[in-house]
């Protein structure tokens, strides 16, 4: 399984966007809540998961958001996932989970999302 | 034992605080039953499990969950695992996943064990209750008819709120709904697995297989068909758009001129011939395919489709093609120390007649020198017509055009009979006046006749008789022409009939083996089918049927089933 790297940018003052590459899987979930944890502590309240490129999307993937979205909800704080490939917006939908996570269409809607 | 699922899991559960009023059962079945045919088109174990913790992730919105199956299907081996947050694994092992009930239960039981076995359940109830320390929140068994096949645990809720009862007999409705998608799931991959391990088979095949579906269209094709297409049509061929693909389209005329139409032809024939060679057109050459059509039949007699075999044979063809050449060369050869013999034959009698004109002369004796002279003329004339029918059939040039096979054979023997080694072999004709002419090649004709006739003065001899015989008969309809070379030599033993076509067979001290083979070929370019009568001290038959029409179906290939007999396409 080859492993993806998490890249970080800062994208507001207080939002920092996370890119998980082409997959969000077992290679790379672990990072990828170590990443959110950190930005948290970091005094991040939001957080924009940038899924542009993403082709995979596994149950570890999906659990390193669950696990980590209320950490920043009960601080006011948000993960907001943006530009959701089709894919993996299918399979967000069908988890019937497209509700209960934060999703907008591109980066400056989820920044937007944060601000307001 | 008479424990429900749901009460399993709710025995199995560490904690059950709380209460979640969510009826979202049917949604959890649908998503499942989605994730599940979108990940079977990548038929991959841990993926299909993987769908099971992504389904729970999502309707139990928990981040830490695993799934443990055992392949129903299999007797032993590791159980699938997959886990997300603290249970994820990035390993297959069970050990490396972070969950106590995998790693007390399954490293223990490598088979999946009854229910009824309480001893062992009971361990798995307290290896799940253990498992609580570790986050394990609830746990639920996927059971196969009495068998536990598997495992699902759920850490906390993302919302920190108790599992409700509700939620448990959900869980606990998803693993009983979860089980057949798995074990319809295995048998699916397990169908892919034999669905890989046939195409490796035709793979490791060396002729290039096309199986053709009753509607005519491509439904399979080995490496070496992909090859053989690739080679005629070129590499830019899209091998996506000739699955599908009706016949004409595959097997395109200006690559393959005629073969879409032999191939209908063939289809539609009860006997298939197994030995069509077909001539492909490649860019800068041509390729020679023997073609081999196997139908393949339905249960019920009905036809679900066509399998074609393509051997190409363009190499041992010019292989063949050499043979083929130095035989006439090797036929050559020995006829020229024939020729020569009875050239020295004639010229010693016309010699003598002049020796003998010129005696009378000078004798006087006007009359004897005329007769000497008549006798001159008359070898002379023998000779002339000796030396036509030469030339008449060694020429190298080969070609086909209408002809009368008959006056073929009458060359032939006029030229046989004079020499020394049929002096003492009574040669009979039967012609068919009546013959209707048909497309030939009269040298490779005459070639087999003279082998043939050759052939059966060497079995006289061999058999020691004085009264030798060698019938020639030519019989025949509108639809074929038979000819018939016959013998009374000393016959063909059984284990010598069956290889006769074969190179290098002879039986003769100084023979060379091709002689039937030339046969063989000559047989072949004009369609023809030969049987072979023998039996042992009494002399063979070989009989030449030619079909006159052989682009249409024949089902007269072979109809001799006299126990005696073998027929050779």
């Amino acid at each position: 399984m080859e492993k993806t790297t998490i890249t970080k940018r800062n994208i507001a003052d207080d939002v920092i966007a996370l890119c998980p590459g082409k997959t969000l899987d077992n290679s790379n979930a672990h990072d990828m809540v170590d990443a959110i944890v950190r930005a948290e502590q970091s005094g991040y309240r939001f957080i924009v998961v940038d899924m542009a490129g993403l082709e995979f999307l596994s149950s570890a993937g999906v659990g390193s958001i669950l696990s980590t979205v209320e950490l920043l909800r009960e601080k006011g704080g948000d993960i907001v996932l943006c530009n959701v490939p089709t894919s993996v917006f299918h399979v967000l939908e069908v988890l019937d989970l497209s509700e209960y996570l934060t999703i907008r269409t591109t980066e400056e809607d989820a920044v937007a999302a944060c601000n307001g | 034992m008479a424990q429900t699922i749901g009460e399993l899991a709710r025995g199995m559960q560490p904690s059950t605080v709380g209460y979640r009023a969510v009826d979202r059962q049917t949604l959890a079945l649908d998503a499942l039953s989605k994730l599940t045919w979108q990940f079977a088109k990548e038929p991959d174990f841990r993926r299909l499990v993987d769908v099971l913790v992504l389904t729970i992730s999502g309707q139990f919105t928990v981040g830490n969950a695993f799934a443990v199956v055992h392949n129903p299907h299999m007797q032993s081996g590791e159980p699938l695992c997959t886990g997300s947050g603290k249970f994820m694994t990035d390993t297959m092992p069970v050990e490396m996943l972070k969950c106590p009930v995998c790693q007390d239960y399954f490293l223990q039981h490598p088979h999946p064990i009854r229910v009824a076995d309480l001893e062992d359940f009971h361990a798995l109830r307290e290896a799940a209750t253990r498992a609580y320390e570790s986050g394990v929140r609830l746990v639920t068994p996927l059971l196969l008819g009495d068998r536990v096949i598997g495992l699902i645990g759920l850490g906390e809720k993302v919302t920190r709120k108790p599992f409700g009862d509700d939620e448990v007999d959900l869980l606990a409705t998803l693993a009983n709904t979860i089980t057949p998608f798995i074990v319809n799931s295995f048998l699916f991959m397990e169908i892919a697995s034999l669905n890989a391990w046939y195409l490796d088979i035709l793979d490791s095949v060396r002729q290039g297989v096309f199986v053709i579906g009753s509607d005519a269209k491509l439904q399979k094709v080995n490496s070496v068909g992909v090859e053989i297409l690739k080679l005629c049509c070129g590499e830019t061929i899209d091998m996506e758009s000739v699955f599908e693909s009706p016949l004409e389209t595959l097997f395109p005329e200006t690559s393959f001129p005629g073969w879409s139409r032999q191939f209908k032809l063939a289809a539609g024939r009860r006997n298939m011939r197994q030995s069509e060679h077909l001539v492909a057109k490649t860019a800068d050459s041509e390729r020679i395919f023997k073609v081999g059509f196997s139908r393949v039949d339905q249960g019920d007699g009905g036809e679900a489709g066509l399998v074609i075999t393509l051997d190409d044979v363009t190499a041992i063809k010019e292989s063949e093609e050499r043979l083929f050449d130095l035989e006439k060369f090797a036929d050559k050869g020995v006829m020229a120390s024939s020729i020569a013999h009875e050239l020295n034959n004639f010229l010693g009698m016309i010699l003598g007649g002049v020796e003998l004109t010129r005696f009378a002369l000078n004798k006087g004796n006007v009359e004897k020198a005329g007769a000497a002279l008549d006798k001159v003329m008359a070898n002379g004339e023998r000779m002339k017509r000796y030396t036509q029918g030469l030339t008449d059939f060694t020429r190298l040039e080969t070609r086909k055009k209408i002809a009368d096979i008959n006056a073929v054979i009458a060359d032939v023997l006029s030229f046989v009979r004079v020499q020394k080694k049929f002096t003492r072999i009574h040669i009979s004709t039967e012609l068919d006046a009546g013959l209707p002419q048909f497309e030939i090649d009269t040298d490779q004709i005459a070639q087999l006749l003279l082998n043939l006739v050759n052939n059966a003065a060497d079995a006289i001899q061999e058999a020691g008789r004085d009264d030798g015989k060698v019938t020639v008969v030519t019989s025949g309809d509108k639809d074929s022409v038979t000819l018939t070379v016959s013998d009374n030599g000393c016959g063909i033993p059984p284990n010598v009939k069956e290889k006769l076509f074969m190179t290098h067979l002879t039986t003769k001290e100084n023979g060379h083996g091709y002689g039937l083979v030339t046969c063989s070929r000559i047989i072949d370019h004009h369609h023809a089918v030969v049987t072979v009568d023998s039996e042992e001290g009494q002399g063979a038959t070989f009989r030449l049927q030619f079909d006159l029409h052989p682009e249409e179906p024949s089902d007269a290939v072979a109809s001799d089933t006299s126990p005696e007999t073998d027929s050779f396409v």
